[in-house]
């Protein structure tokens, strides 16, 4: 297998909390296909898939306000979200993805450094929304993530450009923060879909 | 029972029926509004994947309402401060939140005034 295993990545495990809005409604926001559009206008939130506790997938799952923990090694990132439980492995060894992968919701991510900073590409994400609010990508999207630490290690930043050609008319590129949390943790946010209670 | 009372429960079980374990802010709420209310804390269920303060608000013709006042699951409410040991039935709290699209008593909340004046935001 190649080896692409950076001397002396910065350490960015820990728990990480959202420091950014995360409105998916406006920034720069690229105009939508006109399919998109038509989606988006006709979209009941009712029938968002989150309702029936289906995992709201990739870049949705990375991008909302609820914190994620990293775990870290030379051969692997692997991001804990606390909505819903998600798991993300991001590959750091340089394994090239087999054709054979089917499409997933955290769709599957290879990493690497460059200097201090993290680069993660993801692709084969299974179709679904991209926003509660209704835009829609179609099983055609990639996402590259740029991170690096700031403020002494207690910040991460991140780069994150949505190419959708389905979906948006350009790609989106947005920027997030997070704060570390040196003694926080990550709590079990589980959905049942029988409770109804509510 | 009388036509009127089978006319509420229907409205009751309807109202039941849309209902959702989990669901998007946009889903069961009118983004569009906010709403305010003080009262009485009765309950607060520190649940996945929506926590619930109940909230007994009595207006001034002395009509009570329980409202529901949905937020964020323990984990995100622990690092707002809001714990069961810091939120406690009895408790007099004023909230500001998102009303409910069908017009129940129920918000999500955006902010909390806790009895010692000190307000939270919280979403």
């Amino acid at each position: 297998m190649p080896q692409n295993v950076a001397i002396d990545p910065p350490d960015m495990s820990g728990v990480w909390l959202a420091a950014s809005p995360r409105s998916a409604g406006g920034e720069n926001r690229p105009a939508l296909t006109p399919q998109a559009q038509a989606d988006l206008d006709a979209f009941n939130p009712l029938d968002d898939p989150v309702i029936r506790c289906v995992p709201p997938g990739f870049p949705r799952s990375g991008l909302i306000i609820y914190p994620f923990e990293i775990v870290q090694s030379d051969e692997m990132l692997v991001f804990l979200y606390e909505s819903f439980g998600m798991v993300r492995r991001v590959y750091m060894d340089g394994r090239e993805l087999p054709d054979y992968l089917p499409p997933a919701i955290s769709g599957y991510s290879t990493g690497r450094w460059v200097e201090d900073e993290l680069i993660v590409e993801t692709t084969r994400v299974a179709p679904g929304l991209l926003s509660g609010g209704g835009i829609r990508q179609y099983g055609d999207v990639s996402v590259m993530e740029r991170y690096r630490q700031v403020n002494d290690g207690r910040g991460l930043e991140a780069v994150v450009t949505i190419t959708a050609p389905d979906t948006f008319e350009e790609s989106w590129t947005r920027s997030f923060t997070w704060e570390l949390d040196p003694d926080g943790m990550i709590f079990e946010s589980i959905c049942d879909p029988d409770d109804r209670r509510f | 029972m009388t036509g009127k009372r089978k006319s509420l429960l229907l409205i009751v079980l309807l109202v039941s029926s849309v209902s959702h374990a989990h669901h998007s802010l946009p889903a069961l709420f009118d983004t569009s509004r906010t709403v305010e209310v003080s009262g009485r804390v009765t309950a607060f269920e520190f649940l996945a994947p929506h926590s619930y303060i109940h909230l007994s608000v009595v207006d001034e013709a002395g009509i009570e309402t329980v409202w529901e006042i949905e937020s964020y699951p323990p984990g995100m409410l622990v690092r707002k401060g809001l714990t069961p040991q810091t939120l406690e039935p009895g408790q007099e709290i004023a909230v500001t939140g998102i009303p409910s699209r069908d017009g129940r008593p129920l918000m999500r909340l955006l902010t909390v005034t806790m009895p010692d004046g000190e307000q939270r935001q919280i979403q």
